[in-house]
């Protein structure tokens, strides 16, 4: 099985004035994924369309298993339009061939089953986490947003939601939630609390600063050119040296990375 | 069809070359395609100690090419001897090794210690980053240090030497008279050209080094004709570099004066460039009933 395939565009549906879900259908059977591990997406003939020229890296959002409409099965993808690979992604109508490499990285590692899992998303973030919530169905959902409209349905009925505004939920950061569960968690349970997060940058320095009674792996983003470790475009400062976000993470120990001002 | 070219002592069973500092080390990118099918690889740029580069960030996209910083971050000579050659060895190619370093005398040991190993082909020389220090730039931008530096190398392998030209500088043919009057048996050309990129809401540079290497398509026109007058300046073989993404692409370096052609950030767009140039080149030399694709190189009708 090879990670370098096309796929081509099944749906295309805009959510708000700058997220989109993308589902898209490989050409060919893809390797196995796992939760917290991204792709990297590109449309048009290769050499053809030099700007953007690069592949952009998105979380997988969810993979719908081979059936009999789709026999190498469904990727989805939840884009925030910021720059301009992203919104050309947005236009593509159904139908559209896209180049793919991954799946890439390193995916959440497991939960065992004597600890206890929370997860933690900002905004788009949720993007990285929706194939965990799927997976460890029930376990609490920690969910933050700016307003009502960017929020993203996800089954969970376990959730709990805060927004910058006040439009959903509790006024506020969703980190505020998260630590209030913890603290109550603590009064019936001594074990091991493993928090799964991903969100913007300000999101993980205000956790690196909360200092949670708990281990936390966050799924980290940066500029990424080849997606598969040689470019050694998309390092990060870590206690252990710099790091590849593509090969050695995405998703890194919170702790393990320096933060800086 | 002969597609099998010469670089200076080094034999290719065909012009595609991958680029240093875009192919890794060879072997990550053993997945994506068959290296047996590449002329050859050209590794990471190495030097006598792993170095860690620069801090983050490294790279920025601009329109049609990339800006990088990287800062020459590598495992060093000993660690690629010792943990990638071997695997490298397993496949038919011919393997290039980049290397620097930050003295004349460090160079000549570089060149002296990969010339020692088992499964390296040729040397490229780096004297033409654009993320080194001021001193160190004087390497790859006045005419006499290159020479001295190139034959100080020079003296110190068998291999076929192979000198990276820096595009930023006045002249590229003084550069490559430089180089070869120093001993190089080739030229490649060209290396990254010196850019920056701001982001005008915090008014920081894009990378932390402030200035870092363009490449992509945004500089081929630009390489193409430092090829041709390199070309007209030199006898020795030119490796044609700067934004090559298509079988096209390539052959217009050939005919303004290569004899072989790099693929470097296309490697990135797309893992199996190098394979798809290779095709493109090939399906160019059916079309117009090219033999041998030495007798293209240079054959601009002006």
């Amino acid at each position: 099985m090879n990670r370098l395939f096309t796929a081509d565009i099944v749906t295309n549906e805009q959510l708000d004035n700058r997220y989109f879900a993308l589902q898209v259908t490989p050409n060919v059977a893809i390797c196995e994924t796992l939760a917290g591990q991204f792709f990297m997406l590109k449309s048009g003939e290769f050499g053809e369309y030099t700007d953007p020229l690069l592949l952009r890296p998105f979380s997988l959002a969810s993979f719908i298993h081979p059936d009999d409409t789709y026999p190498n099965g469904l990727l989805m993808f939840l884009i925030d339009a910021v720059g301009k690979g992203t919104n050309i992604l947005k236009r593509l109508p159904v139908g559209t061939r896209l180049n793919i490499i991954g799946p890439l990285g390193r995916g959440f590692p497991p939960v065992a089953d004597d600890e206890r899992l929370l997860i933690a998303a900002g905004g788009i973030g949720i993007a990285s986490v929706l194939g965990l919530n799927k997976m460890y169905h029930g376990v609490p959902l920690f969910y933050g947003v700016r307003s009502r409209g960017q929020m993203i349905e996800c089954t969970n009925s376990n959730i709990q939601v805060a927004s910058d505004d006040g439009s959903i939920g509790d006024k506020g950061s969703v980190l505020a939630l998260l630590e209030r569960h913890i603290s109550q968690l603590r009064q019936s349970y001594s074990g091991k609390i493993k928090i799964y997060a991903c969100g913007p940058h300000g999101m993980y320095k205000a956790m690196f600063k909360m200092n949670l009674d708990a281990d936390v792996y966050v799924a980290l983003e940066t500029p990424m050119a080849c997606g598969v470790g040689t470019c050694l475009g998309c390092a990060v400062e870590t206690t252990s040296g710099l790091q590849m976000v593509c090969k050695d993470g995405p998703v890194f120990n919170l702790k393990d990375i320096i933060w800086g001002g | 069809m002969n597609l099998s070219v010469n670089i200076g002592g080094l034999k290719l069973k065909n012009p595609v070359i991958t680029a240093s500092g875009t192919f890794g080390y060879g072997v990550e990118y053993e997945e994506f395609l068959d290296l047996n099918q590449i002329g050859a690889i050209t590794v990471k740029g190495l030097s006598q100690h792993p170095a860690k580069g620069n801090l983050p960030g490294r790279i920025w996209e601009t329109p049609c090419g990339m800006l990088n910083a990287i800062g020459l971050q590598n495992i060093g000579i000993d660690a690629f001897i010792k943990e990638k050659l071997p695997e490298l060895r397993k496949y038919d190619t011919k393997i290039i090794a980049n290397f620097f370093g930050d003295t004349i005398e460090e160079y000549a040991e570089a060149a002296a210690r990969l010339s020692a190993a088992e499964g390296i082909h040729a040397l490229e020389m780096n004297i033409s980053c654009p993320n080194k220090q001021a001193g160190w730039i004087a390497f790859g931008t006045d005419p006499a240090l290159t020479e001295k530096v190139v034959a100080a190398a020079r003296k110190a392998t068998e291999l076929p030497l192979i000198v990276k030209l820096s595009p930023n500088v006045t002249s590229i043919a003084d550069m490559a008279k430089a180089a070869v009057d120093g001993g190089a048996d080739a030229l490649s050309v060209i290396n990254t050209i010196t850019g920056m990129a701001i982001d005008i809401e915090t008014r920081r540079p894009r990378l932390s080094n402030i200035v870092g290497g363009l490449s992509g398509p945004a500089i081929r026109p630009i390489a193409l004709q430092m090829v041709f007058q390199t070309f007209k300046a030199v006898k020795v073989p030119i490796i044609g570099m700067g934004g090559i993404m298509t079988g096209g692409d390539a052959i217009e370096f050939i005919i303004a004066g290569a004899s072989a052609v790099a693929v470097g950030t296309a490697n990135f767009v797309n893992p199996a460039a190098s394979i798809e140039i290779l095709k493109g080149i090939k399906d160019y030399m059916a079309r117009h009933q090219i033999d041998d694709i030495n007798t293209l190189t240079g054959g601009i009708i002006c």
